[in-house]
């Protein structure tokens, strides 16, 4: 995979916080490459440096005790130390966001059809009535029913499922290069999340965006998305494209991940749970994150860190892919 | 007759004012009827307004009810007030959603779960010191949290300790209202794990109450599925989810996002808008205006639950089990 194909690259992120007992990592030598199209899952729980590493891609994080180091280049240009105008003039233009909480990208004062126009004319030079048909085309596109009706609402009108689509038309209204979703289904019903994700889908076909998607959720980047990085602890500890990382997932705790996950059919079992939580970003142990909570630990996790392996795909772990295959049975049959 | 709770015709209603137009009445819960056997876990789902948390804060009398009845252990306590319920509560417990919310950020980890025996009078001091010790060790903490406060905990852990202080006074039946959706999936295993646990050593029911339909396959031997008000569909796990009757449970079923990319494009249901308005419910069967095999007697008749085959009971003019199999549509 070169840069050059890639319309995002991350290389070495790392998003630091400045506090009384030091530099604390939130995010740890994140690199991953965002292809034009692609639908691109980050997956990982609370606290795993999901969010930090789309927000710090917008420059989104207003705290002037966070440090972010390494190179975001989108589109060949440099996002890391770019300055504020030249961020502005990306931020909801050629990169748009779409948060969990549609409130949070709305405010309630204004009207649904009123607040994507304003958008819209914010970046491009459009008349009233072109921004204005624009916004329908908009609402349109991403299915809501009757929009020349609708626009006329208020956020407080409308369901939950309604105003994500809206907010989704806001973030599309100059079709942005890419497209980056914090959880954007996590607030929804499970219908509700359904179409959502049917029109995350159709985005990239009908804006020909890429789009980050980051969730917690399994079931959703198995729907959704082309490839797929794990993060545990503030880094990636295993990527791969979407068929292969359920067909071999390489990672004891993505093993842990899908073995924590109820299914709805075959026989009932146990659940796999991963013992214990995600250690204190102030407090990672020096080795691998994962060891205290791996089944598979060894003496040299717990001291240095895990190789970066590249078969069958980037996992970072000590089990080579050998002993892979025997090891992940181990757990079952428990 | 030997369940251990019986829901009879159960109506919530709320009066809202609405301006100058008057009042409007929300039919949150509508003529819900079940019972839970000793021992038994009922699963609850449905999605956000359809009634479930309604339901459930109905049984435990945190709400009065508007009508119907509710029989605890042989008791009726749908009209039971203050003083009159407090046995009642010994056996029947809530565990909530937010374990930040549900528990006091002034008192100590040993003081929180100790209270309920305070205030049942169960014990001496020691007794109870004793008590809240082993109550700790069955959800998994150590001693050192007794003198803890909540702020200390994770989520799992409060959650842990918010389930140790329902089982302080050995309930038959403990209402969980989506214990584990605030959690982190790894976490979330770990307490349903723990849920299934304790209902297989203390022979506990549970009324469990969650949107996650993997998470209620896990725990729950049968499962009632509620749509605006009213229960659809209700059964065993396996039948209800193995092969569903009410087209609904269908919709909801083919929803839920599969961790496997080779099942992603299998043939499903997909609903189209949202739920509709509790205050201003359909005609007919309220699921009609979303459902593809709706007919006239849908939009005109509203279905009542009755039995097929199996046992089990929907509410559906056309039950999707009683006519073609899934695969031939």
């Amino acid at each position: 995979m070169s840069d050059s194909q890639a319309l995002l690259s991350v290389r070495d992120l790392s998003v630091s916080f400045r506090t009384r007992g030091g530099l604390i990592r939130a995010v740890d030598g994140v690199s991953f490459d965002v292809l034009p199209q692609q639908i691109f899952g980050i997956v990982g729980e609370s606290g795993s440096g999901k969010s930090l590493t789309i927000l710090s891609i917008l420059n989104l994080i207003g705290d002037p005790n966070v440090i972010i180091a390494g190179s975001i280049r989108f589109a060949g240009q440099e996002l890391v130390g770019a300055p504020a105008p030249v961020m502005r003039s990306i931020r909801g233009n050629k990169i748009a966001m779409i948060f969990q909480d549609p409130m949070t990208a709305l405010t309630p004062v204004h009207t649904i059809g009123a607040q994507i126009i304003e958008q819209i004319r914010q970046h491009r030079q459009l008349s009233a009535a072109a921004a204005h048909q624009r916004m329908l085309d908009l609402l349109d596109a991403v299915g809501i029913p009757d929009p020349r009706q609708t626009f006329r609402r208020y956020p407080h009108e409308l369901s939950g499922g309604q105003r994500q689509r809206a907010v989704i038309a806001m973030a599309l209204s100059c079709d942005p290069a890419l497209l980056l979703a914090d959880e954007p289904t996590t607030a929804l019903d499970v219908t509700v999340q359904a179409q959502i994700l049917d029109l995350i889908r159709d985005l990239r076909i009908k804006f020909g965006s890429s789009i980050i998607l980051i969730t917690h959720n399994l079931g959703v980047v198995a729907e959704v998305a082309d490839q797929v990085a794990v993060m545990y602890s503030g880094r990636i500890v295993e990527q791969a494209n979407t068929a292969d990382l359920f067909a071999n997932p390489s990672h004891p705790y993505s093993w842990g991940l899908l073995g924590s996950m109820p299914v709805l059919d075959g026989p009932r079992k146990r659940l796999a749970a991963i013992p214990g939580l995600p250690p204190a970003l102030d407090h990672r142990p020096p080795g691998c994150a994962f060891a205290p909570r791996c089944h598979f630990v060894r003496a040299a996790c717990e001291t240095t860190p895990p190789p970066l392996r590249a078969a069958p795909h980037p996992v970072a772990c000590i089990i080579d892919e050998h002993e892979r295959t025997s090891l992940r049975m181990e757990p079952l049959e428990q | 007759m030997n369940n251990l709770l019986e829901v009879r015709d159960l109506t919530k209603h709320y009066t809202s004012r609405h301006g100058f137009a008057g009042k409007r009445v929300v039919r949150a819960v509508n003529g819900v009827s079940f019972e839970i056997a000793p021992g038994e876990a009922l699963g609850l789902v449905g999605e956000s307004g359809c009634g479930k948390s309604t339901l459930g804060r109905c049984i435990a009398r945190l709400y009065n009810v508007t009508s119907g009845s509710v029989t605890f252990d042989g008791t009726d306590i749908t009209r039971l007030g203050g003083r009159a319920l407090r046995p009642i509560r010994a056996g029947l417990q809530m565990i909530f959603q937010d374990p930040y919310a549900s528990l006091n950020p002034r008192r100590r980890v040993g003081e929180i779960i100790a209270e309920p025996l305070h205030v049942h009078h169960r014990g001496n001091k020691a007794a109870m010191t004793a008590r809240v010790a082993s109550l700790l060790s069955d959800v998994g903490l150590g001693p050192e949290a007794l003198t803890r406060f909540p702020h200390e905990f994770s989520g799992g852990q409060r959650q842990r300790i918010g389930i140790a202080r329902a089982l302080a006074l050995d309930p038959k039946l403990i209402i969980a209202d989506e214990p584990v959706s605030a959690l982190d999936v790894s976490v979330q295993a770990q307490i349903v794990n723990l849920l299934a646990d304790l209902q297989r050593d203390r022979g506990l029911a549970y009324l469990f109450i969650a949107h996650d339909l993997g998470v209620v396959r896990q725990i729950a031997d049968r499962v009632a599925v509620m749509y605006l008000g009213g229960i659809v569909e209700i059964g065993p796990v396996a039948s209800v989810f193995g092969s569903p009757a009410h087209p609904y449970t269908r919709a909801l079923l083919d929803a839920v996002p599969v961790a496997d990319p080779a099942l992603t494009h299998r043939d499903r249901i997909r609903l189209a808008g949202d739920p509709p308005n509790p205050a201003n419910p359909p005609s007919g069967c309220a699921f009609h205006p979303r459902c593809a095999w709706a007919t006239a007697e849908c939009r005109t008749v509203k279905p009542l639950l009755r039995t097929l085959a199996d046992g089990r009971e929907t509410a559906c003019h056309h039950p999707l089990t009683a006519r073609v199999e899934p695969a031939d549509r």
